[in-house]
């Protein structure tokens, strides 16, 4: 039969199409390397595809020849915790607005543990550890800040990572509501929203709620109403990342730091009426520590080990308002910051009694709104507190909206069917700009996106070899695929608006030669 | 064998077949000449700076996409997976089904049962479905070059249309079977195999022919439409579904044009295939209109 | 006639089961460790190990098949491994959004196909007849996922005169309780006529790009079913007695018509249903298909176990009924037939 020598030729051209073309053959150092990435848009990297395009080409123009990875969002998110993969898109949002948040959370060695690794370029440096140590428990600022500009430079100099881009939180309104201004890490607020006077904002968004329960949420569509629902002991002032009370109004500490003492709010009730006292603060924090507590269930409360392990127990203090916080070794320097995370709202004790696990449908807190119906996958809807002790927000009603396509969504703000949303196609903001009706509101973001080099992983085991990939990468154009030019290429892991970079640290910029000559003496020197 | 100098005029007297065998000839010539592309299929145009994604032009002539490739040397590219996969997909389901259908209709009975029930369940699921089910199956994580992540799409393609061959092979073969030449070869003791191979198959090579070349065709849409959801090789392989995803993904923002030529691509090579295979079928048989 | 439908009801049972071993054993077959994928963040030893539990996984191959056949037949498919919803209640809202657009798609698809095959066969070598055999090649030849494309290009970003996305019960009718996956019916059914405009609206293209792979074959089989029908010696006896020509189609020779075009439309499922799969993902259409195709990149084993077999249920029990409905339509063929 004819067709099979001309089956056999395309198999074998097939084969040999392995795709490194790049523009010269010079320098090529014949060595094959997997990006992996998600197929999913994230807050800090709205489009890892092109991302990852622009750093295969990049990279293949160094002299390396890569092979794309894509994987849906949970199966990936396994994979490199895991440590499987060698290159890796990632990013990561800040919980607390802390430097610690950042370089302890990505970059420390006790973060690297196979399977539920967030320090993904398993960078085990122990000067660096030793450094993130002492700074989470300098309660100094200054002494602090010396500390992390310490330790980012020599992650810097090892290269285990190399940031990207810092890009701005983004929302639009229409000007007929609002003002509604962008958190540096909460959602916005929309207690402070002053238009429709007595009306109601309809929130347009791209995924439902998975439960309203403060305790058992990890994600941002639960945890925009819940901030709206519940209250925190302490909270951030708007617009900023500093702590003001919140149900707390004071806090001491003894001076160990390992006892806190907070006194609270006199005065304030749950929306079912019940008293919001010591007792039912410290409900709200045994439940999530305590294994054997009645309404603690196993597998869940995710964000207490993380960010509130070192809490041995929180109990009623010498008077009915004041709550205790006893902790098995001296707290960080940032600990009432992290009681500002969604994670703490205070629940209501007696409704968690009422419906047990049918609470997460059925939310009761203190907050500046209150909880009125919710069917899946279509609206939330929420109405004022009328007596919340803040004082009674302008706006009437609430409604969080389910939209999942980006396009659909800005037509619906368009068209007034929304008057918020959140989630926007980067493409899509010089139209909505030039609209008259329509605000966009942006903020610098609390979050970096990152490629995440495995150092456990040859070639990446060399510091040469993520050098010569720092070299090689040519952020700018990266920041224009990835984000439509709308991002900060980013030179070190901690965002600007949180730690201000030093001025004597400089971020690498591409130089081909180079990358190719650190390339080539890594690969050289490895040879026999 | 002398019947063949008059199939390949009748094919041609064909008007239809003979726009098919053009476009044929043209896929497999962009295939053939895509390493005389002026791009290489990953290669980019250091002299693109801020804008990746233009319009045609004199250097790129179908404009460079997303990522600052050249969309015409990517879609020659891609004539060589496509054909590659339909040829592939073809050899695969013709080497399951023949065998299948020959048993199955020259031994009748029980093993005619089983291997047409076996056909029915096959059958039973919508195309896609079954082939989204295998190529997940066959996917490797250790799948390195651009053969081994097309592979999976390949053998689900042809998994889906073994039912059909076997079908068609059995049909011939039943309409064989009783004729007296068959009968007098077995009554002269000749082996089974002998019987099967130089008497049996040989008749039922015409519509094969068609089925294969319909089936090339639905082979390359097929696979196409399993690499646009993302179940074939990675984002930057030049592979016209693949292509059509990345463009796809800014349908809505800028540069729609992207959308045309791999679509075009495709639907021109599937168009080709199933012409020439209609063709075929009204050259060798002439009594069908 | 009841047991010829009996008959074939009976013939179905082994198939579906054959049906249901094959989607266990592919989906059982599957690389990688379920749980692994289940638990991702949170995996380790013992969570991994009482996840296989959990999931039965510690048990014999037949017994698990046996646990998920008795589960499918009570519709319990499990739980989501990503969303910890039920896999069937789930399922069922997607496939209402499926049943909708096949459902409108179809109806295109027969309005149309009738009517340009009743065309070209009363006007042979006339602009319907070309325009049939136009579509022929077209619905076999272009892909329905570049089609959909095309039409959004077109019709939703240049003129901006449809919507291509959006099928969410917030979207067609922000405000309406509804209580099924059902939008258009569900929103007729409450006579809430906006909403209705709105779904209708969101229908078209979606419904216009997966009609064209039933659209040629309707065509074609409507057209050749009416010229052999209309060599009929009883419509040229029609004729002589001057009966006029639009009694003569419309009463006589359309009704016979339609015997072999109801039996080739539901033939035609399996290809609509595979379009559908590729039509959805294009539109983000909230259906089985673009669930399935979600399920299979996330390897979701519950959901895409589920989902093909849906799918292929659908599918055989859609060709029996047409089946039936042939044999009760034609009284010729209720005589059994000889094999």
């Amino acid at each position: 039969m004819r067709p099979i020598p001309l089956l056999l030729a395309l198999v074998l051209a097939a084969c040999g199409d392995k795709g490194g073309e790049g523009p010269s053959g010079a320098g090529s150092v014949e060595l094959e390397v997997v990006l992996s990435y998600g197929a999913v848009s994230r807050p800090y990297m709205p489009n890892m595809e092109e991302v990852a395009k622009q750093i295969a080409g990049d990279l293949e123009e160094a002299g390396l020849t890569v092979d794309l990875k894509k994987q849906e969002w949970g199966p990936y998110l396994q994979r490199v915790r895991n440590g499987e993969h060698q290159l890796a898109l990632l990013g990561w949002s800040a919980d607390i607005p802390d430097v610690d948040n950042f370089l302890y959370v990505l970059l420390d060695k006790t973060q690297a543990r196979l399977g539920d690794a967030n320090n993904i370029s398993f960078y085990t440096d122990e000067a660096v550890h030793l450094l993130l140590e002492e700074a989470r428990y300098t309660y100094d600022a200054a002494r602090r800040e010396a500390l992390y500009r310490r330790a980012q430079a020599k992650i810097l100099a090892d290269a285990p990572m190399v940031p990207l881009a810092f890009s701005d939180r983004i929302l639009a309104h229409r000007t007929s509501v609002g003002p509604i201004a962008m958190e540096l890490i909460t959602h916005p607020l929309l207690r402070l929203a002053t238009e429709p006077k007595d009306g109601r904002i309809v929130f347009g968004r791209s995924g439902d709620a998975v439960k309203l329960d403060p305790a058992v949420i990890t994600d941002g569509e639960s945890s925009n109403p819940v901030e709206q629902i519940f209250d925190t002991l302490v909270r951030y002032t708007p617009g900023t990342a500093t702590i003001e009370p919140g149900l707390a109004l004071s806090w001491t500490s003894n001076a160990e730091h390992t006892v806190w003492t907070f006194a609270l709010r006199p005065g304030v009730t749950f929306h079912d009426g019940t008293p919001c006292d010591a007792a039912a603060v410290a409900h709200a924090f045994e439940r999530q520590r305590d294994p054997a507590h009645k309404h603690h269930k196993g597998g869940e409360f995710a964000y207490w080990t993380d960010l509130l392990g070192y809490v041995e127990r929180v109990e009623p203090g010498a008077s009915a308002l004041e709550v205790v916080f006893r902790c098995s070794r001296p707290a960080p320097a940032f600990f009432v910051s992290t009681l500002a995370v969604f994670s703490f709202c205070i629940p209501s004790p007696t409704a968690l009694d009422k419906h047990g696990e049918a609470f997460s449908r059925n939310p009761v807190g203190t907050g500046p709104y209150k909880f009125v119906s919710w069917q899946s996958d279509v609206e939330i809807a929420l109405t004022r507190n009328d007596s919340w002790w803040g004082g009674a927000p302008a706006v009437k009603e609430i409604v969080y909206r389910k939209i999942p396509d980006a396009g659909t969504r800005t037509q619906a703000l368009k068209s007034g069917a929304v008057d918020v949303i959140d989630n926007i196609d980067l493409a899509t903001l010089p139209q909505l700009e030039s609209n008259a009706g329509i605000k966009v509101v942006r903020q610098p973001g609390m979050h970096v996106a990152y490629l995440a080099m495995n150092t456990r992983k040859k070639p990446f085991d060399d510091p040469r070899v993520r050098q010569a990939v720092a070299y090689a990468l040519d952020k700018r154009r990266i920041v224009k695929a990835g984000w439509e030019g709308q991002a900060q290429p980013a030179a070190t892991p901690v965002p600007p608006n949180l730690l201000a970079p030093s001025p004597d640290l400089k971020d690498r910029e591409r130089d081909l030669a180079r990358a190719r000559a650190l390339l080539s003496e890594a690969l050289g020197a490895k040879k026999p | 064998m002398s019947a063949r100098r008059p199939l390949v005029k009748r094919l041609l007297r064909d008007r239809g077949a003979r726009v098919g065998l053009v476009l044929v000839l043209l896929v497999v010539l962009m295939a053939a000449l895509a390493d005389f592309a002026p791009w290489g299929p990953k290669q980019r145009d250091g002299a693109l700076a801020d804008e990746l994604r233009t319009p045609p032009s004199a250097t790129h002539w179908l404009g460079t996409d997303s990522a600052g490739y050249d969309v015409f040397s990517r879609v020659l590219h891609g004539a060589r997976l496509s054909l590659l996969t339909g040829l592939l997909a073809v050899v695969l389901s013709l080497a399951v089904g023949v065998p299948a259908g020959l048993a199955a209709g020259w031994w009748g009975g029980r093993v005619d049962g089983i291997l047409m029930r076996l056909t029915d369940v096959l059958l039973a699921f919508p195309s896609v479905v079954l082939a989204i089910a295998i190529a997940t199956l066959f996917e490797r994580e250790t799948a390195r070059s651009t053969f081994e992540r097309v592979l999976p799409v390949i053998v689900a393609v042809s998994v889906v249309s073994v039912p059909s061959v076997a079908r068609q092979v059995r049909a011939s073969v039943l309409q064989v079977r009783p004729l007296e030449y068959i009968t007098a070869a077995r009554a002269l003791g000749y082996p089974t195999s002998r019987i099967l191979l130089r008497h049996v198959l040989p008749n039922c090579l015409a519509p094969i022919l068609v089925l294969s070349t319909l089936g090339v065709g639905s082979a390359i849409l097929t696979a196409a439409g399993l690499n646009f959801l993302g179940l074939g090789p990675e984002a930057r392989v030049p592979e016209w579904g693949v292509m059509l995803s990345g463009a796809k993904s800014q349908i809505t923002t800028a540069e729609q044009w992207l959308v045309l030529p791999p679509g075009l691509a495709i639907a021109a090579t599937v168009l080709g295939f199933n012409l020439l295979g209609d063709g075929l079928r009204r050259a060798l048989d002439p009594r069908s209109r | 006639m009841l047991s010829y439908a009996l008959r074939r009801l009976l013939l179905v049972v082994p198939l579906l089961l054959a049906v249901s071993l094959l989607v266990f054993a592919l989906v059982s077959a599957f690389p990688g460790d379920p749980c692994l994928i289940k638990l991702g963040q949170h995996a380790n030893a013992t969570s991994v190990e009482r996840c296989h539990v959990e999931l039965g996984l510690d048990k014999p191959w037949l017994e698990r098949y046996g646990d998920f056949l008795a589960g499918a037949l009570r519709l319990d498919f499990g739980r989501d491994f990503f969303t910890s919803e039920d896999v069937g209640s789930v399922m069922a809202k997607k496939l209402h959004a499926t049943i909708e657009l096949a459902f409108f798609a179809l109806l295109l698809a027969w309005l149309l196909g009738t009517w340009l095959g009743t065309r070209s066969a009363l006007k042979p070598g006339g602009w319907s007849d070309f325009l049939g055999q136009l579509l022929a090649l077209g619905g076999t030849s272009i892909p329905v996922f570049w089609l959909g494309m095309l039409l959004i290009v077109l019709f939703g970003v240049k003129l901006e005169w449809l919507p291509f996305t959006g099928w969410t019960a917030g979207e067609i009718g922000p405000g309406v309780p509804y209580s099924s996956g059902f939008l258009f019916f569900e929103s007729l059914f409450r006579g809430e006529w906006a909403a209705v405009s709105s779904a209708l609206q969101h229908l078209v293209l979606p419904g216009v790009a997966l009609a064209t792979i039933p659209l040629a074959v309707i065509t074609r089989m409507t057209r050749s079913a009416m010229l052999e029908e209309l060599g009929k010696d009883y419509v040229t006896t029609a004729r002589a007695k001057g009966l006029p020509e639009r009694l003569v189609v419309g009463r006589h020779v359309r009704r016979n018509v339609l015997i072999p075009v109801v039996t080739i439309t539901g033939l035609q499922l399996g290809t609509l249903l595979s379009g559908a799969v590729l039509t959805e993902t294009v539109f983000s259409w909230p259906g089985m298909g673009t669930h399935l195709v979600q399920a299979a990149l996330q390897r979701n084993y519950p959901v895409i176990t589920a989902a093909m077999l849906l799918f292929t249920v659908i599918f055989v029990l859609v060709n029996l009924v047409v089946d039936v409905l042939y044999h009760l339509i034609d009284p010729r063929l209720r005589t059994p037939r000889a094999r």
